[in-house]
């Protein structure tokens, strides 16, 4: 029984982290338009592609990593979970390195 | 002329009208024929038994193990970089639980290295070594440390603008 659980758990967590990897990303998509209105600017193509980049990056990993290896061991499943998640931290991480805020307004 | 081996069914010479019955394996053996051999035992699933890497393979896990290592550390180092620059602004905009889930993301960006290649060896046991090489090249281009690649002092200060403005944001 337990040993039927703790994977669920582990996963649980894992997917958890992907939900809280997206709020981010989610504030900057509603919140710097608005910042941008307030300032008098507006977004720059550059700008819209980080955001949804942002947005979808999770998403799109968090469901290839569910999809992908729906037929393998639960063990090689989380440990995929888990370098996609580590992917996705890595790539957020890049973004706030690479891309300042300057670079999002027009 | 070979004659019939003594384990062969044959008329009891002791007990009129009796059978004695006789071994079934040597009931149609010719006697001095050798015994034939125990059936083998069934060989072991080719996917559960231990597979030796090849030298090729070897080498190029040795590669990739190494780049794999160079991008950990590069990215552990902007992952500490990013934690004690946004530290003490994280807990104000996000919330304690914020901050410390916020903190655990930077400190798991410099393992997705570790995590990838972890994740390429057990998808990938048993199987050809083709499969593991393209998740390793795919690794190799996916986490290449593009900050580091870009310039590390222009990178250290637009991080240091990035990490201001979303911080505060």
């Amino acid at each position: 029984m337990i040993r039927r659980l703790v994977p669920w758990v582990i996963g649980v967590i894992l997917i958890l982290m992907y939900a809280f990897a997206l709020v981010r990303p989610i504030g900057d998509l509603t919140g710097l338009p608005q910042l941008g209105e307030q300032l008098g600017l507006s977004i720059s193509p550059v700008g819209w592609a980080w955001l949804v980049g942002a947005v979808a990056a999770p998403v799109l990993i968090c469901l290839g990593c569910l999809w992908f290896p729906r037929a393998r061991t639960a063990e090689v499943r989380l440990w995929i979970l888990a370098a996609g998640l580590g992917t996705v931290a890595l790539l957020q991480l890049e973004m706030e390195l690479l891309a300042p805020l300057s670079t999002f307004f027009a | 002329m070979a004659k019939k081996s003594d384990r062969a069914a044959r008329t009891s010479s002791l007990a009129t009208g009796w059978t004695v019955e006789g071994d079934a394996d040597g009931a149609d053996r010719i006697a001095g024929e050798p015994e034939p051999r125990p059936a083998p035992l069934p060989e072991p699933e080719a996917a559960d038994a231990p597979q030796q890497l090849s030298n090729s393979m070897t080498i190029v896990l040795g590669i990739f193990g190494g780049l794999y290592l160079a991008y950990l550390w590069i990215w552990f180092s902007w992952a500490k970089y990013m934690v004690t620059v946004t530290a003490a602004q994280l807990s104000l905009t996000t919330g304690t639980v914020g901050a410390v889930l916020q903190t655990v993301l930077y400190w798991l960006a410099p393992l997705a290295p570790a995590l990838w290649m972890i994740a390429a060896l057990r998808a990938n046991r048993g199987g050809r070594g083709r499969g593991l090489m393209i998740w390793l090249i795919v690794g190799a281009i996916v986490l290449v440390p593009l900050p580091f690649l870009l310039g590390g002092a222009a990178s250290s200060a637009a991080a240091d603008a990035a990490a201001v403005s979303w911080g505060a944001l």
